[in-house]
């Protein structure tokens, strides 16, 4: 007797083949989602403020009662680690999908119409990246002003415009592909074939490209704080205590380097290891057989 | 072809007046002051209004656009800091070659790794040796680099009283000893730099090993170096190229940090002080300058993709 | 028996003629030796067209002035600003308003084209003065300068237009008057360039490789007999504190920043790895303080000022943050300056307590006194770039006021922004930062508190107060000064213009192979290493 075999949906099906088939990813998977859960729930886990200061304990390296240490005046390094997630994921993510939204536009389409169009607007790219980022950020959050929602659409625009390159680079050679002439010749319409043909392609670039990104974007952010440009007070952020306490105390307490770091670090491998195995298993020529 | 590259030839200029008309904006937009940033804070109203004067500040802010600008086209002058009140250009044609020389140097370290770790992880896509490739790479484009160059430059130090930050020489005055110094720093920015591009070889190496000529060539019973070599590889450079092509403003003024750490007189420390001084005319040439190189390099790029995929084609 | 004692004698004396050479010789000054130094660069060489304390370091190498302080040997402590002769041997008040200054004779300048080796004269000092008064941003300094004249080529005239009592001090700072040639502007147009850096002092400048390092050598025709004892100086350009750092631990500079200024932190640390090192723990001039609107509520109401000094427990700063080490009764006039300070247990203790107490019980009364029972939220603007302890100093500040209901609101500005907005008094409500460094007692107060000047950030406008500011400038004999001096700092005891926070000391830090080094608290870099040498 032959047993009925279940279709599932595809967005389900993805994440059980993730489980079962890449481990790697899977383990990102899991990291991505204690970090989400930890910076949603900051304020029931915690013990300690992230502001409470504290003079008597201050550079504790490890202690039954400061697991991570304490900073110089004493607050909780592992307090400010989590409520420090809720900001480094917002605005990574934040700027990454607003980034990914970008150029995936951009290119996408400057490579489909093609002709003047894509001349034109790509010498506009060309122009706007042959600008140093850190001129562009600073000018542009001079004029918005400090904030988070200012600093992750900055980052977005930024990162979001410099990736257009890629996804049109992609966009390009995948045009020229024969399918592509024969859904047109079928009587296909332009947002169909994008939609249908292009876009499918071109997302496992996306996805290299956006969790590659998320640690740039990170990372700029700690660069911002050190100029006095980052997101403002009172909620830490792993760039903030990166490049402010870290760096001023690396030689009493290099600890406060370290953990950041380690979360950073851990973010940006728990989004790449996941963003690996989903691009393998929606790859369409994959599926396809 | 030709039309195409004529049109891209035709349409520097305007570009490079769309970078030239940003860049002095820009410039206006920064947060603060000139002229007090210079005194930081020492004087008085009519010392600053002389200092204004002198600087040219005071005139309409197109006067000014154009006054640089015509400085440029008519006379090659590219203007005078406003600090050192020498003129830009003498700065910049002594900073420029080091810079450049950390630029390849550190491309070449990251291609190459880049390039190598890509192709075995992507070959052997799933097995330990792509899972090491990968953890390797995301390790190095997370580690924030200024982390990575402080390191490099304290721990020896303090562990063993040495440390690799000498004096700098020019290539052309002592080749040996100017190598020694560039190669530390090359490689710390390199390695961190080569995470993005490992992936994405990886990634594009995967998608053109699926394609159908690739199974014609497998079934053509060609072996598996020279398929990976001689057939995947050409296509899958694309994206590569694309990426060295979009970070090339990153390695020429983002070597802010490695030049400070390392002591490099290049043109990333000169262009960052100058920013935060709001250096303006410093700021505007610089990027001009810089701008142009980028976007011949790019339109360089762009041609050599049809060298690589002749199916790309330019209508 | 004789015979013994003379034995003895001979022994001892021989023992002594041995010995004492090698105890002293420690203190006896080596001529030779090149002394290294890792620091930033000067963002240009010109000491009238830069502000910036690099270009009047440098400067202080080559050029020389008419007067100068105390340094070395002939200085009491790191804030000792007494005036001893440079280019001018001798001067005199003919009247409250006119000094006269005696040039040595036979100074020269170095031996480079165009100067060319000539003799400094009088003309040199007027010219250098009218310059200064024409293009430097610290030119305001002077606006009490009604004229320079030369009387004879080694005599020259200075007139006031009111008595001053802090010119002198003035002329002796090295940001202020060096002495320049007048044939180097002619010809350079200005004095940017390596080949314009001529002057009379004890260094002369060999060679400069922009970015990466600059080279003086020894000035062999300076007029002090013997001085400098060092063959040449080296300052390596390494724009990176860490790097710095690592260039002194491996013995590449046997000085880590200019004046060997460490923070405490880096001191340990560099004492760990490297425990031969020198490291003096030296009290810094300039403190944190915090500024308010006092032209604007709610800080015009003195009430507010008193409750937020109140709010800070200074000692307990002092003992943790700052090792034991920090001054706590910092202010108006700083620890350091001993000469001028009226320390705050001299004063009437009701008063005093607003200056240096903690009392959070008493701050929430005053503020509720003063209309805020339940407290009030106010903004601090500040740059976040200054190093520790200044970056702590921030947060623990935010903690401590809302410990007694004041809830602060960080703002952090970037530089460019901080330095032409709040820096000069451009804020809302309340900021914190640097006091601006000062040599002269009325840089503290007369520039602090008077107003419309550029450091009179807490918009004070005390009637009473400016009285007694002018007068302590007009008043030349230095008793009378210090009466009037010690006044004013009774009368701002419990204003609580400014809340003073505990001053940390800087801990000089430098190879042991560096002898006669003594900080000083001016800028003056080549009036200090004259004085040094090496052992090897």
């Amino acid at each position: 007797m032959a047993t009925p075999t279940v279709t599932r949906p595809w967005y389900v099906d993805v994440w059980i083949q993730l489980w079962r088939r890449k481990p790697l990813g899977a383990l990102g998977g899991a990291i991505v989602l204690v970090m989400l859960a930890a910076a949603t729930f900051a304020d029931v886990i915690t013990v300690y403020g992230f502001a409470e200061t504290s003079l008597r304990d201050r550079f504790i390296a490890a202690s039954a009662a400061h697991w991570l240490g304490t900073d110089q005046i004493g607050r909780d390094v592992l307090t400010r680690l989590i409520y420090g997630a809720r900001i480094s994921l917002y605005v990574g993510f934040g700027a990454v999908l607003i980034g990914c939204t970008l150029a995936t536009a951009l290119g996408i389409v400057s490579a489909y119409w093609g002709g003047r169009f894509d001349l034109f607007l790509q010498r506009g790219v060309d122009a706007w990246m042959a600008f140093p980022g850190l001129l562009l950020l600073m000018s542009i959050l001079s004029l918005l002003g400090p904030g988070v929602w200012n600093i992750t659409i900055v980052l977005g625009l930024a990162f979001g415009i410099q990736n257009s390159r890629i996804i049109r680079s992609v966009a390009l050679s995948i045009n020229e592909h024969t399918y592509i002439e024969g859904a047109r010749a079928a009587g296909a319409g332009h947002v169909r074939v994008t939609l249908v043909h292009i876009l499918p392609n071109v997302m496992p670039t996306i996805i290299v490209v956006a969790t590659t990104g998320l640690s740039t974007v990170i990372l700029t952010e700690a660069a911002l704080s050190f100029l006095g440009l980052g997101v403002p007070p009172p909620y830490p952020t792993w760039g903030g205590m990166l490049s402010l306490a870290g760096l001023d105390h690396m030689y009493t307490a290099p600890w406060l380097a370290i953990w950041p770091a380690v979360a950073l670090s851990l973010a940006v491998f728990g989004f790449n290891m996941l963003g690996d195995a989903l691009r393998d298993l929606l790859d369409p020529r994959l599926k396809g057989g | 072809m030709r039309r195409y590259v004529l049109r891209r030839l035709a349409l520097t200029v305007p570009t490079l007046g769309l970078v030239s008309l940003i860049v002095f904006g820009m410039m206006r937009l920064m947060p603060g002051d000139v002229v007090t940033r210079m005194v930081e804070g020492q004087a008085y109203a009519p010392t600053l209004e002389a200092l204004r004067h002198e600087l040219g500040l005071d005139r309409p802010a197109y006067v000014q656009y154009l006054g640089w600008i015509g400085g440029i086209v008519l006379h090659g002058d590219f203007g005078n800091s406003y600090w050192t009140r020498q003129p830009i250009v003498d700065e910049f044609a002594h900073r420029f070659p080091v810079t450049l020389e950390l630029a390849l140097l550190t491309i070449l370290v990251s291609v190459t790794i880049g390039i190598l770790v890509g192709i075995v992880s992507a070959a052997r896509q799933d097995s330990a040796a792509d899972y090491v490739g990968r953890v390797l790479a995301i390790l190095a484009l997370s580690v924030p680099y200024f982390g990575l160059a402080v390191l490099v430059v304290v721990l020896p130090a303090i562990y063993f009283k040495w440390t690799p930050v000498w004096t700098y020489v020019a290539l052309t005055s002592d080749p040996l000893q100017n190598l020694k110094i560039m190669i530390v720093p090359a490689l710390v920015f390199g390695v961190t730099r080569a995470g993005p591009i490992m992936r994405i070889m990886r990634s594009a190496l995967i998608d053109v090993l699926r394609q159908d000529y690739i199974r014609t060539a497998w079934s053509k019973g060609l072996g598996e170096r020279a398929i990976v070599l001689r057939h995947a590889l050409k296509n899958a450079m694309i994206p590569v190229i694309s990426l060295v092509g979009l970070q090339l403003p990153l390695y020429l003024g983002g070597s802010v940090i490695v030049e400070s750490i390392f002591r490099l007189p290049g043109v990333g420390l000169f262009f960052f002080e100058a920013l935060t001084r709001l250096d303006y005319p410093v700021v505007q040439s610089v990027n001009l300058i810089i701008a142009t190189l980028v976007v011949g390099l790019n339109l360089a790029i762009d041609l050599t993709y049809a060298f690589f995929d002749p199916r790309i084609r330019y209508r | 028996m004789a015979r013994r004692i003379s034995a003895w004698l001979i022994f001892w004396g021989l023992f002594v003629a041995f010995v004492s050479p090698l105890s002293t010789d420690a203190q006896t000054p080596r001529r030779g030796g090149v002394l290294r130094i890792a620091d930033r660069e000067a963002p240009n060489l010109d000491p009238h067209l830069s502000v910036s304390f690099l270009t009047h370091s440098w400067a202080s190498m080559v050029y020389s002035q008419l007067v100068r302080y105390a340094h070395g040997p002939e200085q009491k402590s790191p804030a000792d600003f007494t005036i001893v002769p440079d280019l001018a041997e001798k001067w005199e008040y003919k009247s409250p308003t006119v000094v006269v200054f005696t040039l040595r004779k036979g100074v020269h300048f170095h031996n480079k084209p165009p100067v060319n080796g000539r003799e400094v004269t009088a003309a040199d000092v007027k010219y250098s003065i009218e310059r200064f008064m024409t293009k430097s941003a610290f030119r305001a300094r002077f606006d009490v300068v009604q004229s320079v004249d030369v009387v004879d080529p080694h005599t020259v005239q200075i007139t006031l237009k009111e008595p001053f009592a802090p010119f002198l001090n003035h002329l002796a700072a090295a940001m202020y008057v060096a002495i320049l040639p007048r044939e180097v502007e002619e010809k350079f147009k200005d004095f940017n360039r390596p080949e314009a850096m001529i002057g009379s002092g004890p260094f002369m400048l060999k060679s400069y490789q922009k970015g990466v390092q600059i080279v003086f050598e020894r000035n062999p025709a300076y007029y002090e007999r013997g001085l400098p004892y060092l063959d040449g100086v080296v300052i390596e350009i390494t724009p990176d504190a860490s790097a710095r750092l690592s260039l002194l631990r491996s013995g590449k500079v046997e000085m880590g920043h200019m004046w060997g200024f460490l923070s405490a932190e880096e001191a340990k640390s560099v004492k760990q790895t490297n425990p031969e090192m020198v490291s003096i723990p030296t009290a810094n001039l300039a403190s944190a303080i915090i500024y308010f609107r006092t032209d604007q509520p709610p800080f015009n109401d003195v009430r507010v000022r008193r409750a937020v000094s109140l709010a800070i427990d200074r000692k307990e700063w002092s003992n943790t943050i700052l090792d034991g080490e920090g001054c706590i009764d910092s202010g108006p006039v700083p620890c350091a300056l001993t000469e001028w300070k009226l320390p705050a247990s001299k004063m009437d203790p009701a008063k005093a307590k607003y200056l240096i107490g903690y009392d959070p019980a008493e701050a929430k009364r005053l503020l509720a006194e003063a209309g805020y029972p339940n407290g009030l939220t106010v903004p601090m603007y500040h740059w976040p770039g200054y190093i520790p302890p200044f970056r702590t100093y921030y947060d623990l500040t935010a903690d401590s006021l809302s410990k007694i209901g004041i809830t602060v609101e960080l703002k952090p500005e970037e530089y460019g922004k901080y330095i032409s907005t709040t820096y000069l008094g451009k804020y809302e409500k309340m900021a914190m930062g640097p006091q601006a460094p000062g040599n002269e007692i009325d840089d503290w107060l007369y520039s602090g508190f008077f107003p419309e000047q550029p450091h009179n950030r807490s918009h004070v406008a005390d009637a009473e107060l400016n009285r007694m500011l002018i007068a302590q400038r007009r008043e030349l004999d230095h008793a009378k000064r210090l009466i009037i001096v010690q006044d004013i700092q009774r009368y701002l005891a419990d204003k609580a213009y400014y809340v003073y926070l505990p001053t940390w000391p800087q801990h000089i830090t430098y190879s042991p192979k560096v002898k006669g080094l003594k900080h000083h608290d001016g800028f003056s870099l080549g009036q200090r290493l004259m004085f040094t040498w090496l052992e090897p």
